[in-house]
């Protein structure tokens, strides 16, 4: 077991002080991936560490601190999602919002989300991306990390809009891809 | 369903038909539940390491930087005032959770004085007395948003990513580079009007959205529940008579009201710590107050002959 991990379950305050500085960053963006408005996202990700203080004792249960973190920020984002998407169905909302929530609703509840929490899938993941070919790479990182809208990714690396959809399609099915020999030895496997 | 189409859904690139129709499908089925799921997942999981990968590598960055285009013509004037009246939980807070002030920016305006601050992304904002604006440390990452308590005064700096002004019922979003928009708080009432270019007004209590063209107003009045677009109007002037709640308790809040209505008020022993308020208010009757927090948290009340007025929780 990490000795992070042992400093949080010992009550360690410094240990939490440099969880939070390590994890603050991916936790806001797990968050906002799923919730969609960054308030909400940061005040779920500081419940998140409020939890996990309280909660310390139970630190032992998890593989490791990503494990445990992220286990209760998705069920946080889960609660949220399930307010939010009554409360937008209850006012009549057949928006965008309500489809995005709601299908990240589904995300959240489906087993594959231990792809996150899963510190060895996310090692595979991580060699998957470095191994993507260069321009499915570029695309995938100006899109993801940057959330640039297709037509400024054509208008920067001087392509059209339909090879920018091309290179994102290709970038994700070749993770998927990659991922799957990855999963056949897991619990679960991503169906073509 | 096609597979491009989904993953131009969780992308966001997609328009709302194909939204609706992407969620038609998922629902069809558990399957198709967990199918969508299973790339949603992959995708989100595979962001999180591309953020890894483009923190080691600056050539990314450079690259994505070159796009964003960015002019420092103060582009936008954006004015909004409202009174808002929040209902919040009391947290009860331990010593290291207040570095969490790191993650979300709160700044206020005191009483009686104006305060500027610049954003991250340039953008400035002036705010009146007794205002608050927050934003958090995701500001800029895919959109920039803030959220107002009060009066604020918006030059924004034009961008790619969108700027939004989140105010308890309205959110305002700008889409236009150079507009004007001047709103002010009247009793119960929101209003934004604009000057020049677009803007869209998103209405959470009604759920309506509407997109301003110059010279429009939108008027929003919360205890009427309704809202309607005219021709703008000169600006009015703030009103002098001004009465700030910044996460009071109830007792606290209850004083305030005491002195400013020359009443007294009793309030029953269970409420005590149990709720918190954050508003302000111009000019409102002791009874269109009472009203509000009776809408906003779970208390009634009942006014008494002397003067008198009596706090309970809601039954």
């Amino acid at each position: 077991m990490d000795s992070l991990q042992k400093r949080i379950h010992s009550g360690d305050e410094k240990a939490l002080s440099q969880l939070r500085i390590e994890w603050s960053h991916k936790l806001s963006v797990f968050a906002l991936s799923y919730v969609r408005c960054s308030y909400t996202a940061e005040d779920l990700v500081q419940d998140t560490f409020i939890k996990l203080w309280e909660s310390r004792q139970d630190i032992n249960k998890y593989d490791s601190i990503g494990a445990f973190v992220y286990t209760i920020l998705k069920n946080k984002c889960l609660d949220y999602l399930k307010h939010k998407t009554i409360e937008l169905r209850y006012n009549q909302q057949s928006s965008s919002e309500y489809i995005n929530l709601q299908a990240n609703k589904y995300a959240l509840e489906d087993e594959s989300i231990n792809i996150i929490t899963d510190a060895q899938i996310n090692k595979a993941l991580t060699d998957a991306v470095r191994k993507l070919p260069r321009p499915c790479r570029d695309v995938f990182i100006m899109s993801r990390y940057n959330g640039l809208k297709n037509q400024e990714i054509a208008n920067e690396l001087s392509i059209s809009v339909k090879t920018v959809e091309y290179h994102m399609t290709r970038a994700i099915a070749f993770l998927k891809k990659e991922m799957e020999e990855y999963f056949i030895f897991l619990y679960f496997f991503i169906m073509h | 369903m096609d597979e491009k189409l989904l993953i131009k859904f969780i992308s966001g690139q997609a328009n709302l038909k194909e939204q609706m129709d992407v969620l038609a499908w998922i629902e069809e089925s558990e399957a198709n539940k967990s199918n969508f799921a299973r790339l949603k997942n992959l995708t989100v999981a595979a962001d999180l390491v591309a953020e890894d990968y483009s923190k080691k590598s600056t050539k990314e960055r450079s690259v994505v930087r070159s796009v964003i285009r960015w002019s420092l013509r103060a582009a936008a004037l954006l004015v909004l005032g409202f009174s808002v009246f929040n209902y919040g939980k009391h947290h009860e807070k331990n010593s290291w959770i207040e570095s969490s002030k790191e993650q979300i920016t709160e700044i206020s305006a005191p009483m009686g004085e104006s305060v500027s601050l610049t954003l991250p992304d340039g953008s400035t904002v002036k705010l009146n007395s007794g205002s608050t604006l927050k934003f958090s440390k995701l500001f800029g990452y895919k959109e920039r948003s803030v959220s107002l308590n009060g009066e604020g005064y918006f030059v924004v700096n034009k961008s790619n990513k969108r700027f939004i002004v989140k105010t308890s019922d309205l959110d305002i979003t700008v889409l236009g580079t150079t507009f004007n928009i001047s709103a002010y708080e009247e009793d119960k009432t929101i209003s934004a009007s604009l000057y020049e270019g677009h803007i869209a007004v998103f209405n959470q209590s009604l759920s309506e959205r509407i997109n301003l063209n110059p010279n429009d107003c939108y008027s929003y009045n919360k205890t009427s529940r309704r809202s309607s677009v005219k021709s703008v109007n000169k600006e009015r002037d703030w009103i002098e008579n001004y009465f700030i709640a910044d996460s009071d308790n109830i007792e606290v809040f209850a004083r305030k009201i005491e002195r400013k209505y020359k009443v007294t008020i009793l309030i029953d022993s269970a409420l005590t710590g149990k709720c918190v308020y954050t508003g302000a208010f111009k000019g409102e009757s002791l009874k269109e107050i009472l009203d509000n927090m009776a809408l906003a948290s779970p208390i009634k009340y009942e006014i008494k002959k002397d003067n008198i007025v009596r706090i309970y929780p809601k039954p």
